[in-house]
Order: structure tokens, then sequence, then C-alpha cells
């Protein structure tokens, strides 16, 4: 029991130093560090939110355009960086000189910091567009939050599935970066609801797992918007179907990593 | 203490197979001073230290290690060069439990680096970042040190300076020293091993373990 305990106690430690300094890694490959970061997600905001009024719609359904689009793009951020980010951290060679790190903790530690992160500033974000009353109050803050760890994680899980298909055929993760993550974020509600779809459309859209997540964060972030088709079930049969068959990839894919790092 | 039993590895190249250590029995104690393995190039040394400190797993037999193992103390790569001496021990005192404040201190007292705590690591000189990477594993007291072709590296005032201090704190530890040169061996050495064929030959003196090196070099 013993053993356990300090073996729970050292992987914390672990984890907690990798995850410091993943951080320092992340905003010193950036010229401005944070700034950039913020830039960056601005910039979405932004663009998402003009397409939506250049259609026309600045209210519907009582959201108004900013908050809709910001709890839009945070959920599809808080996933595509797990994606992109996740998959190199496996292969990451810069803990080798650390046997008790293990590609696994690299890629927690790596989503870690992202889910800190990007919830804390959507946090900052809706709280910010509270006070100068581009929305009204945020119907319910945990909620709110939970979504955002839930896209977090969904995003480590795929990222870990992904890794195996990006480490046999690397081109393919320029064509899902470029190519699949720019026509999810079409597709997953970033900056539409469920109901904006077409009839003809929507039995198709309900498959997807991200429109589901969108549409229950703004459920939970406006109170004056309520929906009924979204599934608990469904979405955590994929945050958990993704995680476990990631942790198999992971797990296959260790030996493989391992097999090519050292010549005699 | 760390057991070597029956371990084999091998590595591909292509369609090849080369079969770099193959049952490989071999045991070091803890406070044992400074122990030798000479051998020949791509004998598999480097292969050897890898599995000691835990980078390479064996494809059969078994290693039981009682002990910490440092990494290999001539290696750069603990350290990270985008950051700066300060955060670098920082992130290392938490991988190993370490008090923070102690190690940084510990480890400016030993290798002279007061005046370039808050500098990224690809600002200073190749030197300041080895006698960081060096006194960092010295500081962190592992019960195993592995050194590859080296064991004091840095410019020659901190070399003098390090062998007098690790001869002075020999029987504290255990280090192990690979290399390819007979003289480096026999310097240091209290005890030395010859990897051969994949093979560990032990000798209890570092002269049968030089001797031996050499005749199996002439043979070669």
């Amino acid at each position: 029991m013993n053993e356990l305990v300090f073996g729970a106690w050292r992987q914390l430690d672990v984890l907690k130093a990798v995850m410091y300094r993943e951080a320092l890694v992340r905003f010193g490959r950036r010229s401005l560090g944070l700034l950039e970061e913020i830039g960056s997600i601005a910039v979405h905001i932004v663009v998402f939110s003009l397409m939506r009024l250049y259609a026309g719609v600045e209210v519907q359904h009582g959201l108004p355009v900013l908050p809709f689009v910001c709890v839009g793009i945070y959920n599809f951020w808080l996933f595509r960086t797990g994606i992109s980010q996740i998959p190199t951290a496996l292969s990451a060679g810069s803990y080798r000189a650390f046997s008790q790190v293990t590609p696994l903790d690299v890629a927690l530690a790596r989503g870690a910091v992202n889910m800190l992160l990007y919830i804390g500033l959507a946090v900052v974000t809706f709280w910010l567009l509270q006070l100068f009353g581009y929305s009204g109050p945020v119907g319910n803050w945990t909620e709110v939050i939970l979504i955002l760890v839930a896209n977090g994680i969904f995003g480590i899980g795929c990222g870990l599935v992904l890794a195996g298909p990006f480490h046999y055929l690397p081109f393919l993760r320029t064509v899902v970066m470029i190519g699949a993550m720019r026509i999810l974020s079409l597709i997953d509600g970033t900056f539409f609801l469920y109901p904006d779809l077409p009839p003809n459309l929507r039995p198709y859209a309900i498959w997807i797992p991200n429109l589901h997540l969108n549409d229950m964060a703004r459920e939970a972030y406006f109170p004056s918007y309520q929906e009924n088709w979204t599934s608990l079930t469904y979405v955590t049969g994929w945050i958990g179907g993704s995680l476990l068959l990631g942790l198999m990839v992971e797990r296959a894919l260790r030996n493989a990593i391992e097999a090519k790092k050292v010549p005699a | 203490m760390i057991l070597l039993e029956d371990v084999s590895v091998s590595f591909r190249k292509g369609r090849a197979r080369r079969d770099v250590l193959v049952n490989l029995c071999g045991s070091f104690e803890r406070n044992g001073g400074i122990v030798g393995i000479l051998g020949q190039r791509e004998a598999g040394k480097t292969t050897l230290i890898n599995l000691l400190a835990g980078n390479l797993t064996p494809q059969a037999g078994k290693l039981t290690c009682h002990g910490s193992v440092s990494w290999v103390l001539s290696s750069h790569r603990p350290l990270l060069p985008t950051m700066t001496v300060r955060a670098n021990i920082r992130f290392i005192a938490m991988l190993y439990s370490a008090s923070v404040h102690g190690l940084m201190r510990d480890v400016a007292d030993l290798a002279d680096l007061h005046d370039v705590m808050d500098l990224r690591l690809n600002t200073l000189s190749r030197d300041i970042q080895s006698r960081l990477v060096y006194c960092l594993g010295l500081c962190l007291r592992f019960d195993y040190y592995l050194a590859d072709e080296a064991i004091v590296i840095g410019d020659n005032a901190f070399r003098e300076k390090m062998t007098g201090y690790l001869a002075a704190t020999a029987s504290e530890r255990t280090v192990i020293l690979v290399s390819r040169s007979p003289a480096a061996i026999k310097k240091h050495c209290e005890r030395a091993y010859v990897l051969h064929d994949g093979q560990l030959l032990s000798f209890d003196r570092t002269t049968q373990a030089i001797r031996a090196f050499k005749a199996l070099d002439d043979a070669k």
C-alpha cells in the first residue's frame, strides 16, 4: 500500500514538473509568448463574428453574437490543440534523459497545460464580455467550464488515437490539421446552432460529437437558450472511447518509438 | 544493487538484425567507487549505458535496479537550451522531488554559476552548460552515476576541481564509466569489466581487464 502511495506521489511530481517545462517551452517558442496565443484566438473570434454579422444574424434565440462565437471558438480551440499537440508529445525526444518520464506523461502534461491556458482565457473573456455589456450573466459557470474540460479531454483522446496514423503516415498530419480541422470548424457549430441547420442536414449533423458539446455549452451559458436534442451518453461514449483507444495506441506506439531510438 | 541477468538487446537496420548484447550478466554494488567498462568501437557500450539509465528495456533477460541512477553525466540532454539556468534547475528538482531552493543553492555553489542563473542556456558557453548538467547530477546524490567516455567534463580548472571532488567522495556512490581508452580506465577505476561480443567479462583488477582488452584488440 505504501509503495502504491509513494508511486502515485512520484507520478504526480513527474506530471507537475513536465507541466512546468511544457508551459515554459510553449510560451518561449513564440516571440510574444502568451500575447501571441491570445491574438490568434482573438482573430478567429473576430472573423467568425463578422461572418455571422455578414449573414445578417446579430441575435438569434436571444444569443448575442460575440459571446455566442466565443463559446464556440474556445470549445473548438481546446479540441483542435489536443489533436495538434498530443501526437508530437509521444515522439518528443527532449525527455529522453529522464527514464521516469513516459511519452504518456508528456502528452497528459501538454494536454493539461492547454486546458488550463484556454479555460483560464475563456473564463476571463466571458467575464470581460459581461463587464462591458456584450453578454448577459452566464447561466451556469460550472457547466460551461465542465464542457470546456470535456472538449479538452476529447482533444487529448483523439490526439492519442491519431498519434498512431501520424507516426506511420506523417503526411496525414497535414491533411488532418489543414483539411479536416478546417472542415470541422465549419460544421461543428462554432458559429451556428443545430436549429439553424436545414432540416435535411440535421440527421447527419447529430453524429458530430463536437456539435453536441457546443449546443450543450450554449445552453449552459445562455439561460434563454433551450435545446432538447443533445445526448450526454453519446458524447461521453465518444470521449471515453477515444481515451481508451488512445491509451491502447500510445502503449503500442511506445515500443515502436523506442525501437527507433538508440543505435548501438 | 544493479543486477543484469541474461540480458539481450538487438537492433534492426532494414532487414538485418544486429545482436548488441547477448545473454549479458553482471552486477554493480552501491557505494562501489568508480567501475570501468572497457569496450571496442561498436561493442555496445552506449547501449549498455542506455539500458542502465532506463532509456532502453531489454528484449530478453532481467535488469533489476535497487537505487537511483543518474543520466549520462556528459550528456546535455537533460537541459533545455531555451530555458534559463534557474528554470532548468527548478524543473529537475521538481522531477526528482528534491528541494528547489536547496538544489539551486548547491548547484550554483558547486558549479560557480551565481552570475548566470537568470540567463538562457543558449546564450551561455558550452563549458558553462557542461558544468551545470554535471553538477546537477552530483547534487541530486544518485546511487549510481553513468559516464560515457569521460568522467569529468568542462574546462581544465573545472575538470581538476571535479576530479578532486570525485576522488574525495568516491565511496559515497558508484560511477560506471564506459570507455574504449585503457588509459582513462587505468586513471580513474578501481575495478573494470571488458565488454566483448555482447558479454561482460569480469576482472578483479583493472590491470587484468586492460591486459585482456588489449589481447582481444590485438586478436581483432
